[in-house]
Order: structure tokens, then sequence, then C-alpha cells
């Protein structure tokens, strides 16, 4: 081809991605509706199940549901949908669009609350983890509509005229609160939140010590499982919880959490002794129960703890390397540390040690603390490129804070300004996507945003403003910055904590049980402990510098 | 230089790629990082000198151009290298946190080169070599 045919080419090609790109932003945009085409749908909700629906003009009345929750969720666009199943299952914004088939003259609805109730939404396709999910689920879309249409998914699939719908719902019989946003934030509102957060978690502790690990909120039914980690996360936070609200249902759960771990699951490792309930202990399980078992005994709810937290340090100290990096397995058989990585729990074993030390005064518990956060903050991520990709360092900036007054690190200091640089960049503020994810951390305008993220952000953001604000003279514009992250995360938490007038309880089957939980997002109602545990943490220490700020003024 | 299609092409392309460099270091990367910035901020000069060189005709247009072609195929091929050597890195010491970044440098590898090897590379061999 000569290289005016070349520059033909483009310049036709240009013109036509241009048409292109204005046409199917036209084509996919939602219309207005008008005043005759407005339609509400009635849906009456008892225990969790849909028991009544009605599609009605927008200006005649509601009808009563005696017994059950009326919703009402009016239509406000319309758009079209792909029929390939791949670009249909991406066309719906999760949370605000449904679908509407109509098929043989007859008009049915999948509202956003039916695709919440069967968990459709973000349950697509998923990359990276199981967790992050991303589109609609098509056979349930299909399945929902056929249920409606006394029809079967094939023939909804093949022969229904499929519109995609914006729905905004309302809830009559609830009262619309004050928006929760970082300035509305009081410490009644968010000592409430943390009061929700631990009666839930209190409440999954069973008469043994272990909790409900992971529940479908809509269905209330156990998904197995177990992670004993996140038990000794969770917790933590409940001690956290019942010492700041001295209240004795959470104290009593917490206690059975804990001596679950000390009195069932504390067992020989060689000459140490470690927590594990198999051949192989992991740091992670033995750092968080100590985190826990050093609430426990600093709060005075159980001094008999303190044995046991100087077996879990020196049993840390065995599993550390000359360079500060911790081995995070034990493997029983042999009596040998493994010397394998996993996410967080060096950083974890680092909080834990420097807060061990505080009840151990053991001078070796401070040096292996401050010897694990100094492999953090500077061999652990080095690579080119380090500033623009980050892993999971919320428990390194708490480690920064804790260790702080007694042993200060200011190259751990940096390194966790540098990673809050990083994570404030991608807090997304109002209007960076259609959800609503003011505060959120996100991976852009199309996936939902998840809210343990927030939360984790949140605790490690509380960490560093604790440790700006002793600085001798603190960067103000700094302050305001973290101020601003943390009050948005919890701020964040908070409107989706499941809490009646907050959120959609009328799906639940047992929304009593489910009180006070968090969920994976706004779409995703797994309900797993460590979402409550890290969610309430953030809120407690954004309680705790709010008082500090109140007292210092 | 060769004719004016080609000194129209690559004023264009030079400016083109001069601001796309300038957005992606400066407008996309979350955080500041001197070794990134200061290389971003001399391909965006160089490239940037050329194209508006090559655009007004400017006597020494050939002599920066050449100097641009030079200096951003050479932080082109070592931004390369050093990605691909990351993400190999990443991939290999810190497991699965690893091998989400290694997918996301080698992304970012396959981005830049067509501006940071491919461009200079056919910037120098339009230019061609200096006249004795």
């Amino acid at each position: 081809m000569s290289l005016e045919g070349l520059r033909k080419l483009f310049a036709v090609h240009a013109a036509a991605m241009v048409l292109l790109l204005f046409g199917v932003r036209a084509w996919v945009s939602l219309s207005a509706i008008s005043p005759e085409q407005a339609r509400v749908v009635e849906s009456v909700w008892k225990e969790g199940a849909r028991v009544g629906r009605r599609v009605r003009e927008a200006n005649e009345a509601a009808s009563p549901a005696p017994g059950g929750t009326l919703v009402e969720e009016r239509i406000v666009g319309r758009g079209p949908l792909p029929s390939s199943r791949f670009l249909f299952s991406l066309a719906l914004v999760a949370g605000r669009d449904g679908v509407e088939a109509t098929l043989e003259g007859r008009t049915v609805y999948a509202t956003v609350d039916d695709l919440l109730h069967a968990q459709a939404y973000d349950h697509g396709a998923s990359f990276f983890d199981p967790s992050l999910g991303l589109g609609v689920h098509h056979a349930t879309v299909m399945y929902l509509l056929a249920r409606e249409l006394g029809s079967t998914p094939a023939e909804v699939e093949q022969r229904a005229r499929l519109t995609r719908v914006r729905f905004e719902r309302r809830v009559p019989s609830t009262p619309r609160e004050v928006p929760l946003i970082e300035a509305t934030l009081t410490a009644e509102v968010v000592t409430e939140g943390v009061r929700e957060a631990a009666h839930h978690l209190a409440r999954a502790v069973d008469a043994e010590g272990s909790f409900r690990y992971l529940v479908d909120a809509t269905t209330d039914q156990t998904i197995p499982g177990y992670n004993w980690p996140r038990h000794a996360g969770a917790t933590f936070f409940l001690a956290q919880a019942a010492a700041r609200l001295d209240d004795p249902f959470v104290r009593h759960a917490t206690l059975r959490a804990a001596a679950r771990m000390r009195d069932d699951f504390l067992v020989g490792c060689g000459k140490e002794r470690c927590i594990t309930d198999w051949e192989q202990a992991d740091v992670g399980t033995n750092a968080l129960a100590l985190v826990a078992f050093t609430e426990l005994a600093r709060t005075g709810a159980d001094r008999s703890y303190v044995p046991t937290i100087r077996t879990l340090a020196s049993f840390l100290r065995s599993q550390q390397r000359p360079d500060g990096e911790l081995m995070h397995m034990y493997d029983r058989a042999t009596g040998k540390p493994v010397d394998v990585q996993y996410l967080y729990f060096t950083g974890e074993a680092a909080l834990a040690l420097a807060r061990a030390h505080r009840v151990t005064e053991d001078p070796r518990d401070l040096e292996a603390a401050s010897r694990a956060l100094a492999h953090l903050a500077r061999k652990s991520w080095s690579f080119f490129g380090s500033r623009y990709y980050w892993s999971e360092e919320h428990w390194t900036c708490q480690a920064v804070d804790e260790l702080w007054e007694r042993a200060p690190d200011p190259v751990a200091l940096a390194f966790c300004r540098d990673w809050h640089v990083y994570q404030r960049a991608l807090q997304q503020s109002e209007g960076d996507s259609p959800f609503d994810g003011d505060g959120s951390f996100g991976f852009g305008p199309v996936v939902s945003p998840r809210l343990t993220p927030a939360a984790s952000r949140g605790e490690a953001a509380g960490a560093l403003l604790a440790v700006v604000r002793r600085q001798p003279s603190p960067d103000r514009a700094e302050l305001a910055e973290l101020e601003g992250e943390l009050g948005r995360a919890v701020a964040f938490l908070l409107r989706h904590q499941l809490v009646p007038g907050r959120a959609p309880m009328h799906l639940l089957a047992a929304p009593e049980r489910a009180r006070g939980a968090m969920p994976g997002s706004a779409v995703d109602w797994q309900l797993r402990i460590d979402y409550a545990q890290h969610a309430g943490s953030a809120m407690i220490r954004w309680l705790e510098l709010k008082a500090d700020a109140t007292r210092s003024r | 230089m060769n004719g004016k299609r080609g000194r129209l092409f690559f004023a264009i392309t030079n400016l083109l790629a001069a601001g796309l460099v300038a957005w992606g270091v400066f407008g996309g990367l979350p955080t500041r990082w001197w070794p990134v910035d200061a290389g971003g901020a001399v391909v965006t000069a160089l490239l940037g000198a050329s194209g508006l060189a090559l655009l007004v005709k400017y006597s020494r247009a050939e002599a920066i151009t050449r100097l641009a072609g030079f200096v951003v195929l050479a932080v082109g091929l070592a931004t390369f290298a050093v990605l691909v050597a990351t993400a190999g890195w990443l991939g290999g010491v810190y497991g699965p946190v690893g091998k989400a970044g290694s997918a996301v440098f080698v992304l970012v590898a396959a981005l830049v080169f067509p501006y940071l090897a491919v461009l200079p590379a056919a910037l120098l061999a339009w230019v061609g070599p200096r006249a004795r």
C-alpha cells in the first residue's frame, strides 16, 4: 500500500472511531422516562422472601402491606441490553440497574432488590481473587425473569425483549436518615456503629468460642470454612469494643473466643508453644492471638493471659530470621520453621510483638518488633516502581504507631506516608463512579467498591495520624489529608453497615442475626468475621483520635 | 531530512507522544518519584522540542530530532528492560501479590514500548546519520 493509501485509511478509520464512540454512547445511555411511562414496581417482603408484587402507575396510590415491608422501586431510566451474554453481564450497574422483560405482551421485572436478594451482582466473572467479582450473573437474571413469566430461562433469552432499567428504591415505612458523610460523623453515630458491629460478632460466637465465620446474609445460611487468623483478629476487635463500650455481652463473647485459642489449641511447637489446630502453625494466627490477648490484659478484662502473651511472643521471636523477616510457618512434625512468606503476617507479627512488649516489658520483644518493622519498610518492598505498586501495609502502619514512643523508625514512618499518598490517590470521591463510593478505595468506576479495603486503610490512616500528631511541628496539610482519608472511609463503612434505616434489611432472611454486620460490598452480602473486625477497629480508631483532638483543644 | 510529509508526520507524532508521556507520568501516576518524573520530563522535553522544531522548520531541527531519538531510545530501552526485569522479580519473589504486580508491569512495558522504543527508532531511521 502506498503512503497516500495508508494516510487515507487512517483518516477514514479515525473518523469511523469518533462516530463509533459517540454512537455507542448514545445507544447505551439511559433515556429519561416520560410521565406517561413512569412506573413503580411495588414489592412486599416478609422474612427475606418476596410475597407480593404489583406494577403501578407512578401517580397511583401505594398498596397496603399488612405484615410485610412494602418497597417501591421507581423506574427512572431505560436503556438497551446487548444480546451477547458477556456484554449483558457488564451492561447493568450493580445495585442500581434491573431488567425489564417483555414476552408475548406480558412485561415483568427483575428489580434491583430481586437481583440483590439472588446475589446476582458482581458474580458474572471473577478476576485475581474469587472475592473480586464483576458483572451480573446472566443465568440468574434469566431464571428470575423466567419465574416471573412462567417460562423457561432459554425461552426468555431467545424470545423476550430485554431492557435495562434504572431503579430508585423507597421504603415508605423507614424514615430517611441524615446522609452519613465525613462532615456529619459524630461520636454518637460512630459509637453506635462500633456497638452494632461488636454485637453482631458477639452473637456469632458459640458456646465453645468459635465464630460463625462466613454467612450468606440473604438466606442466613452458614458457608463452610474457617480461618484462625481471622478468628484471632475478630477476637481482638471484640476485646477493643468490650473495653470501649464496657459491655458485658461483648466481653463474655470475647473471653469465649480468646479461651478457644488458648485452652483448646495452644500446643507444643518444638521448644516453644504456639496456637494451631493441625501439624503446621502459622505466624498470622499466633500474631493476631497475641494482639487479642494483649488487649485483654491491657484493658484489665483478663490478666490471666499474661503468661500466654510471653509464650506467644517467644514463639514469634523464634520464627524471626537475622534480617528481621519472619518465617511464616512452623512444621511440628520436623520441629523446624518453614521459611515461606504470606501476605500480612510479618506486619501482624511486628504489631503483636510491639504491643506484647507493653505487657511483658521484655526488651527482646521490642527489639524483634523493631527489626520486623525495619525489614518491612526497607528490604521487603524494594524494586523499580515500588512507589506505584504496593502491597497491603495496614498492619505495618499500625506497627509504626505502636512503636513510635519506644523505638521510633523514621524510615518506616516515611514508608507509611508514601503508602498513604498512593492510597489517597485511589480513594474515591462522590461522582467518581455510579456507586455510593465516597471514601472507598476502588478499582475504578465499573467495580463495586468493597468495604474491607476502606476499613483497613482507615485503621492505617488513623495510626499514621496518631504519629503525625505527635510530631513536634506537624504538617497541617498532612493532618487534614489523613483526617479526611479516615473520616471518609469511616462514613463509607457506616453507610453500608447492615442496620435498619440504611441497608435494605427486608431482603434478609434473619435481619436480627445480620444486624450490625459489614457485607463484602454494597451488593455482596456474604458476611465474614474480619469485615466487621476491620470496620469496627477503624471506627474505634476514629473515636480515639476524635477524643484526643477534643482533649488537646 | 526526507520530504515534507515525513517531517509533518514526525512533527505531529512527536508532539502527541510528548503530550502522552507528560499526561501518563504527571497525570496518570498516583505519586511522585524523581527517577520516573525526571525521565518523563526529559522525554517530554526532547520529543516536544523535536516536534516543534520540525513543525516550524527550525534550522537545527535535524540535530534536535537526532538527539531526541537517541536519548528517548536509550531511556525507552532501559525502561522496558527494568519493567520486564521487575515483572519477573515480582512474580518470582512476592507470591500472589507479586503475580498481580507482574501482570501490571508487563502491561505497562507493552504500553510504553511503542512510544519509547518503536517511535525513536523510526525517528532515527527517518532522520538518518549525521552528514560528515
